[in-house]
């Protein structure tokens, strides 16, 4: 039986086992939300409109802090930011294969259904979390989430507006067609984190919370739900497609064109007792 | 359609005028007026309305006040008074200052 009352709030008190499970999950959710982030920075200045540029250039801000957040827990197990990001193999990156995928330039519906798929997700993995019992983890959540509301609301009510006619449609169709698959990835990988209490649900249960909340979400809008089977590669092993690589390329080209040996960090991340 | 933002930073405080921005309906010029306008700083109310809602005068249309001199109405004139002034009208508080006033009879 889990002693979920139990408060863990450094690597120190936890064993071998329980660090390594640990450390996967906030690398998940880490690179996760760092992949995320890169993704909506690329409509920077090229948004259908001026105030979308703004809100999705502002998410693409929300989702690297939230991945600051996660990259500065997972240093109290011993790494610096540069191990994390900037010279870590890109084998060793454990993010969903879904935020890897490129958009076709300029399709914004696609980037539309894909953040309704992850920050969806996202809610329901963080709810998951809050009263996990590694401390430094459930702290963190509740900002984090609020921000997530945010972005389920902007995606769903964009879904809305697209699916008001044909092209829109269309398009949503082909986006859905193309990322529902990879949208499971997200709950795929080692399912240790709820014996320890880390997590509070399995990530089974929260993929079947997924489909139950997206399911109904696209049938409203009269779009086709494909089959929810688990593709590969499932980007939680290390496995990623071969879009991950040149990705990869294009986050650290700066740090390497600049000649860094170590990140520039603008604020200090302290975390709250 | 064009809406006009309106902001207030602290309960009770005033609502004060931050800009405007394009949305095609009500939701969406919610959410992106939160993005647009209340993401750095802290905000407790944001008003948003259409600007074809808001009635506009200006002073090309009609005469506001204000035009002529009527500075005696205001008492600036005791603003800036040079503290060595306080010496001149020392009072002595152990001085019963009371006035008293007699009535007629």
């Amino acid at each position: 039986m889990v002693d979920t009352d139990s408060r863990y709030s450094s690597p120190d008190e936890l064993t071998k086992d329980e660090c390594k499970t640990v450390e996967s999950l906030l690398r998940r959710l880490a690179d996760d939300e760092l992949i995320a982030g890169e993704q909506c920075i690329e409509w920077a200045v090229v948004a259908p409109t001026i105030e979308s540029d703004v809100s999705i250039a502002s998410i693409a801000q929300d989702e690297l802090g939230h991945a600051r957040v996660w990259y500065t827990i997972l240093e109290d197990f011993g790494y610096t930011e540069n191990d994390l990001i900037y010279e870590r193999d890109p084998n060793d990156f454990r993010h969903s294969t879904l935020v890897e995928l490129p958009v076709d330039e300029g399709n914004w519906a696609e980037t539309i259904v894909r953040m309704y798929f992850y920050d969806t997700a996202e809610q329901l993995r963080l709810e998951s979390l809050a009263g996990s019992s590694y401390r430094p983890l459930g702290t963190r959540v509740q900002k984090i989430l609020d921000e997530e509301d945010y972005h389920v609301e902007h995606a769903e009510n964009w879904l809305e507006r697209l699916a008001a006619n044909d092209d829109g449609q269309t398009r949503l169709q082909n986006a859905v067609d193309r990322f529902f698959g990879p949208a499971q990835t997200l709950f795929a990988g080692p399912d240790d984190a709820t014996e320890h209490g880390f997590r509070t649900e399995s990530l089974s249960d929260l993929r079947s919370k997924w489909l139950d909340i997206v399911e109904p979400k696209l049938t409203s809008l009269e779009l086709t739900v494909p089959a929810d089977d688990m593709p590969e590669p499932i980007g939680r092993d290390g496995n990623h497609t071969e879009h991950w690589r040149p990705l990869f390329d294009e986050i650290i080209e700066t740090y390497h064109d600049l000649d860094r040996s170590e990140p520039t960090k603008i604020m200090d991340e302290s975390l709250p007792e | 359609m064009e809406w006009e933002v309106f902001r207030q930073s602290k309960p009770g405080g005033d609502l004060s005028f931050c800009g405007n921005l394009y949305a095609p309906d009500r939701d969406m010029a919610v959410i992106y007026a939160k993005k647009l306008f209340a993401r750095r700083e802290i905000t407790c109310k944001l008003w948003i309305l259409p600007s074809e809602e808001v009635t506009k005068v200006s002073e090309d249309d009609v005469c506001f006040g204000g035009e002529t001199n009527r500075e005696y109405r205001l008492a600036r004139g005791y603003k800036d008074i040079s503290v060595d002034l306080a010496d001149d009208v020392e009072v002595d508080l152990e001085e019963d200052t009371t006035i008293e006033v007699e009535g007629d009879s």
